[in-house]
Order: structure tokens, then sequence, then C-alpha cells
């Protein structure tokens, strides 16, 4: 009994295992790979790892896809502006969505059940549909230009679409959810009687708020933070639909060396720049989430 | 933690109003006559045509599994 138990354990730890090591591990591994060679007109486009010289093994290792990486501004500074946007949006995402999540979690029982649902129900529409609706509203005879210009509130339409705002609205629009929910489950978790017992000391609100919400609300805050941030840095839709065509962003640039190019070789040094850049906050989330799997125990 | 809750309920309507303002402009837009997306044809609105258009819209409707 105790033996099948073990292995049924394991079985079950097993599959996730299985399942992350074929997904994940050995496409990232074989994306590796390529990234040490270089462009060739062949198929598959890129030099051979391993070669046989008359019968000898033969290495060959590459750097100079990310050597180039670095002889061209343009890669640098696509990093950094996808920091930045990033960054930007992460931040506008908390200040909208905390006190969304804080209403939510506040409002009656009966009422929270729907109002989760109205932030999910966006997901039911098309992401993409989504963000061609921003175009809409956005663009010189959209809805917002023409509702001001008929309001009398501007003369000249406002240029809004293609500029660094009009991807800030899509990310912060499209990952919104994505900061209220994780903030909801920890705001909800919040036991009334010690704001309570802080109004009782005689703390105003803010107060209350500050010493005791604002700090028992990090988790919540580092876990949307980071589910807007992480996919935020790689993102390609949004920009390419919204954005700036003089700046691209680094998902951009990496689609376009792969399809565009066709250098397969700069596309995965791209990749595994993105991923090392990500690797700080992804770890932080990893520590973050098993410290409070312990704490639910 | 009265005026609190009013400024944290007004701030929710708002990012609501938010995440559905594309939804609906996109669905209000569906009823216009013009051939321009957003620039409403008052006298000729609304209109289903484009819901015409998407039923004989063969491409659409094998998309959609129909």
């Amino acid at each position: 009994m105790r033996l099948s138990q073990a292995m049924g354990r394991r079985l079950i730890a097993g599959v996730p295992t299985l399942w992350l090591l074929v997904l994940f591990l050995i496409p990232f591994l074989i994306v590796f790979r390529i990234s040490f060679s270089e462009v060739r007109l062949a198929i598959p486009p890129y030099t051979p790892l391993l070669s046989w010289h008359h019968g000898a093994p033969h290495f060959e290792v590459h750097w100079s896809a990310y050597s180039f990486l670095f002889t061209d501004p343009m890669y640098v500074s696509s990093y950094l502006y996808s920091l930045k946007v990033a960054a930007v949006s992460t931040v506008c995402c908390l200040l909208i969505g905390y006190p969304m999540a804080y209403a939510i979690a506040r409002s009656g029982a009966a009422t929270r059940p729907l109002l989760l649902m109205l932030i999910v129900l966006p997901f039911w529409t098309s992401f993409l549909l989504r963000v061609y609706a921003w175009i809409g509203l956005l663009k010189n005879n959209g809805v917002i230009n023409n509702v001001l210009l008929s309001l009398g509130v501007i003369h000249h339409p406002l240029a809004l679409l293609q500029t660094d705002f009009a991807v800030y609205i899509g990310i912060v629009y499209s990952y919104l959810p994505f900061m209220i929910l994780p903030l909801y489950a920890n705001l909800e978790k919040h036991d009334p009687a010690l704001l309570e017992a802080a109004a009782d000391l005689g703390a105003r609100p803010a107060r209350a708020f500050a010493a005791i919400t604002l700090p028992q609300s990090i988790p919540g805050i580092a876990a949307g933070s980071l589910l807007v941030f992480i996919p935020a840095v790689g993102e390609y839709v949004i920009p390419t639909l919204l954005g700036r065509p003089d700046q691209l962003m680094i998902g951009r640039v990496l689609s376009d060396e792969f399809f565009e190019n066709r250098d397969w070789p700069v596309a995965s040094a791209v990749a595994i720049l993105i991923l090392l850049l990500l690797i700080v906050p992804i770890l932080l989330f990893q520590r973050l989430e098993r410290r409070q799997l312990e704490a639910a125990q | 933690m009265k005026p609190q809750g009013l400024l944290t309920r007004i701030a929710l309507a708002l990012g609501l109003v938010f995440l559905y303002v594309p939804i609906v402009s996109m669905i209000v837009f569906s009823f216009n006559n013009s051939r321009l997306v957003t620039v409403w044809d008052a006298a000729h609105s609304p209109t289903l045509k484009w819901y015409g258009v998407l039923l004989h819209n063969e491409q659409i409707l094998t998309a959609a599994w129909l």
C-alpha cells in the first residue's frame, strides 16, 4: 500500500515534469544550440554543431550571432525599450488594478462573483480583436478623436496611434486582469478585524492602509507585477499594431530576424538574451510562489 | 472608511469602463453603414449590412466551422 502510494505520487509529479521536459526544455535546448551556429543557405538554414571530418568528430561553435547583437545599436536599444515599456505598463497596471482589486475584495459577497466575472469576461473576445478595436479608438479619424473634435475640446486630431502611449494603453488593457486577479486573491484573505483594531486605536484609513493592508498585499503585488512584466517584455502583437514604426520592441526584432531575414542563429541569440534578461524576475517569482505555498501549508 | 470605499468604487467603475470601451465600440460600429470603420454614417445606420456580408463570406464561415 505504502509503496503503491509513493509510486502514484511519483507518477503524478512525473507527468508535469515530463511535459516541461518535452515542451519546454528540449525546444529551449534546440534554440540554444542554433544560437551557436552561423547562417547558411541550406535546409536547415544554419551550420551544424557537430560534423564528421575524415571519420573524426568536428565541433563548430560560433559566437557570431551574439557578437552581432552588440555591433548594431538597434538590438540594444530594442532590449532597453522593451524593458522600459514593460516597466511603465506594469506600474500603470498596478496603479489601476490595485484599487479595482481592493474594491472587489471589499464588495458584498453577492456582487463579488459578478465583478470577478466582469474582469474575466473580456478574455472571451479574441485578444487580437480587442487590440484592433483600440486601433479604431485611437486612430486619427477614430472614436476618441471624433468625440473630442465634436465636443470642441481639440481642433486638430491628436496623433494617438503609433505612439508609446498607444503601446502602453494596449499592454495595460490586455494585461490588467492578470494584475487584478492575484491582487484580489491576496486582498480578499485579509482579516478586516486588523483594520477595525487600527481604527479603534485612532489610525486614519490612509495610515491603516499603509501600515496593514499594503505590507500584507506585497505577495499579491509581486505576483501581479511579474505576470504583467514578463509577457510584456516579449510582447509582439501589441507594439506591431499600435506602436511606433521607428522603435521596435525585442519581440518584433526576434520575429523579423526569423521570418524576414531568415537568420535563425541571430533570432535564437535574441531569444536566449530575452530569457537571460527575464531570468531574475522569473526566479524571484518562483521563490515567491514557493514561499506562498509554504505559508499556505 | 466610507470615503475611501467610495474612491475605490469609482476606480473600479472607471476600470471596468476601460475594459469594456473597445468591446462595446466594436459592437456599436458593427452596425455602421460606412466603409470607414469608425466614422458613423448617421443617414444609413444602424444597419445589419455587415452581418449579411458575413453570412455570405465562405472563408469566415468555414473558419468558424459552420
